[in-house]
């Protein structure tokens, strides 16, 4: 079972053409790294997994079902490049953690005593329990980004994909949020899909690494990735040879 | 019983004050951490022109101007929806035409002046009976809808994106929220007057923010902050024969400068104490 799938996906902004027919596809329980240099579409591609966008041509699958078809939101989490836009929103980590819960409620309904308890759980889990009544603007770009893991928790989505988490961070909360990432795909089995900028560092954390720039340039396990010649620089491989569906590199 | 509550007039104005003090701050809550703190204004000028156009045609004016807010909330929604770079240039026109509306129609209309005035700034004592129900009765459904879609609304206001991806119906909430404000500015025009309907939404809202923890908590202060400024503004209107709008507004000025002071104050201790 395939959590994305995309099939010759072409996207475009006016006057821009962003992926020209990019194929890949994550299996469930995969931990996936997408680099590439800015600009080169990560977010885009992000965005057309999660059905954000819609791909001009070519097919985006979720878990098996064309983007347009699929229902199961719930089984998906996003957190996006800026997920904080507005420093001054007054909410409370418990109170941003509690959003994971209301697709899950559904309208008109109050949370209850065992969402709280997933709620704490969650914030335990990122080892943010302490910090529930800290404003969450208030918090380090690091402790922001483990609340936002932690809602992902309390939604208990099977796949997580994440923009970004680590910009403007530093090395030490860099590393701890990938330590998170790395426990949550192995413990929980979640499927992480999460572009970073930090190609050595994320590459000894996932299983997989993905090149963006405009298709596929690299796709396949990051320890070949992090052998020399092809990191950062995957010299010598033609995009078509590197592109595969990930499974047998 | 004091003077100001023997009165029926007062006794009217108080029970449509204290329900549109209830509905203000929520709906402002939301409107502010939206970056959309100017709909309230330019609906404002949307309701006049509503106004005037009821008495032109001898429609009750609080229902014109609903009806030409709650259409001008749904255009603008729809047109930010569709061109969000456009956002507040959209806001604005809508702001203008509702305004040369108003000005065209209430020269037409040749109304009475003094009642015009008073869907300007606010007055207590031309609230009759059919005003006060309408208005409790638009304030209750305000009030329940937003229960009914609260904490969509709370992800929604806080992460867009996320909340489309979680499966939320954002376009559908976003309309609502549309909808809830443009009832709000109606209803309240008579008690506050369309000058300083956004006032009601906006100031109580910042005053709670320099006080308050959490969400819940800001919106919780808020009510309360927009309570005490709506009785004290009312009173105040009563004895000293002042419009209500401006009584009202400025109390919740005041709470707003006590609460910023209050806050600085904490802010400058601790700077101190590090
Ligand atoms: N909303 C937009 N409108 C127009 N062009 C955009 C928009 N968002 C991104 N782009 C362009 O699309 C390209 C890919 O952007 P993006 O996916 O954000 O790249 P990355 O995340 O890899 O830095 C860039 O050239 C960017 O300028
Ligand atoms: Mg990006």
């Amino acid at each position: 079972m395939y959590a994305f799938e995309l099939e010759d996906v072409m996207f475009a902004y006016p006057n821009n053409i962003v992926l020209d027919r990019l194929n890949f596809k994550v299996e469930l329980g995969d931990f996936v790294a997408m680099i590439g240099p800015n600009g080169a579409g990560k977010s885009t591609v992000l965005k057309l997994c999660v059905g954000l966008l819609r791909p001009i041509s070519g097919q985006v699958k979720i878990l098996g079902e064309p983007v347009a078809a699929f229902r199961n939101w719930q089984r998906i989490a996003y957190v996006s490049q800026n997920p904080l836009r507005e420093r001054s929103f007054p909410a409370t980590v418990a109170e941003v953690v509690a959003m994971g819960r209301v697709a899950a409620l559904g309208m008109g309904r109050d949370i209850r005593k065992e969402d709280r308890e997933i709620i704490r759980q969650s914030l335990e889990w990122v080892g943010m329990y302490e910090h529930r009544r800290d404003i969450i603007g208030r918090l380090s770009g690091g402790q922001q980004q483990r609340v936002m893991i932690a809602r992902a928790l309390a939604a208990q989505a099977a796949i997580l994909v994440l923009d970004e988490p680590t910009a403007g961070i530093d090395s030490a909360a860099t590393d701890a949020i990938y330590a998170l990432l790395r426990k949550l795909n192995s413990s929980l089995e979640t499927t992480i899909v999460v572009v970073s900028h930090d190609v050595e560092g994320i590459a000894q954390y996932a299983g997989k690494v993905i090149k963006i720039n405009k298709g596929a340039e690299y796709y396949g396990s990051s320890e070949t990735f992090r052998k020399p010649g092809i990191c950062p620089k995957n010299k010598g491989r033609e995009p078509s040879d590197a592109v595969g569906d990930g499974s047998h590199a | 019983m004091p003077e100001v509550f023997q009165f029926d007039f007062m006794q009217r104005a108080f029970i449509a004050g204290i329900s549109i003090g209830l509905i203000c701050p929520v709906i402002g809550m939301f409107i502010i951490m939206r970056r959309q703190s100017l709909i309230g204004d330019g609906l404002g000028h949307i309701a006049f022109a509503g106004v005037a156009t009821g008495w032109l045609l001898g429609i009750y004016p609080v229902m014109s101007a609903t009806i030409f807010t709650v259409a001008a909330a749904l255009g603008i929604e729809e047109l930010r929806a569709r061109r969000p770079a456009f956002a507040d240039m959209i806001l604005a026109i809508f702001f203008y035409t509702g305004m040369a509306l108003a000005v065209l129609f209430s020269s037409m209309s040749r109304a009475n002046n003094v009642n015009l005035m008073s869907y300007l700034f606010g007055s207590i004592v031309t609230v009759n009976l059919l005003d006060v129900q309408v208005i409790v009765g638009l304030a209750a459904v305000v009030l329940l809808v937003m229960r009914h879609i609260f904490k969509e609304l709370v992800f929604t206001t806080f992460d867009e994106e996320a909340a489309v991806v979680s499966g939320l119906p954002v376009r559908k909430i976003n309309l609502v929220i549309a909808l809830l404000t443009a009832l709000t500015v109606s209803i309240s025009m008579r008690i506050v007057g369309v000058l300083l309907v956004a006032a009601l939404m906006i100031v109580p809202v910042a005053a709670s923010l320099q006080i308050s923890a959490g969400f819940r908590n800001t919106i919780v202060n808020a009510v309360l902050i927009s309570e005490v400024s709506v009785v004290s503004g009312l009173v105040g209107s009563f004895y000293l024969n002042l419009a209500s709008g401006g009584t009202i507004v400025l109390s919740a000025v005041f709470l707003f400068i006590l609460s910023f002071g209050l806050r600085q104050a904490v802010l400058d201790r601790y700077r101190a104490a590090k």
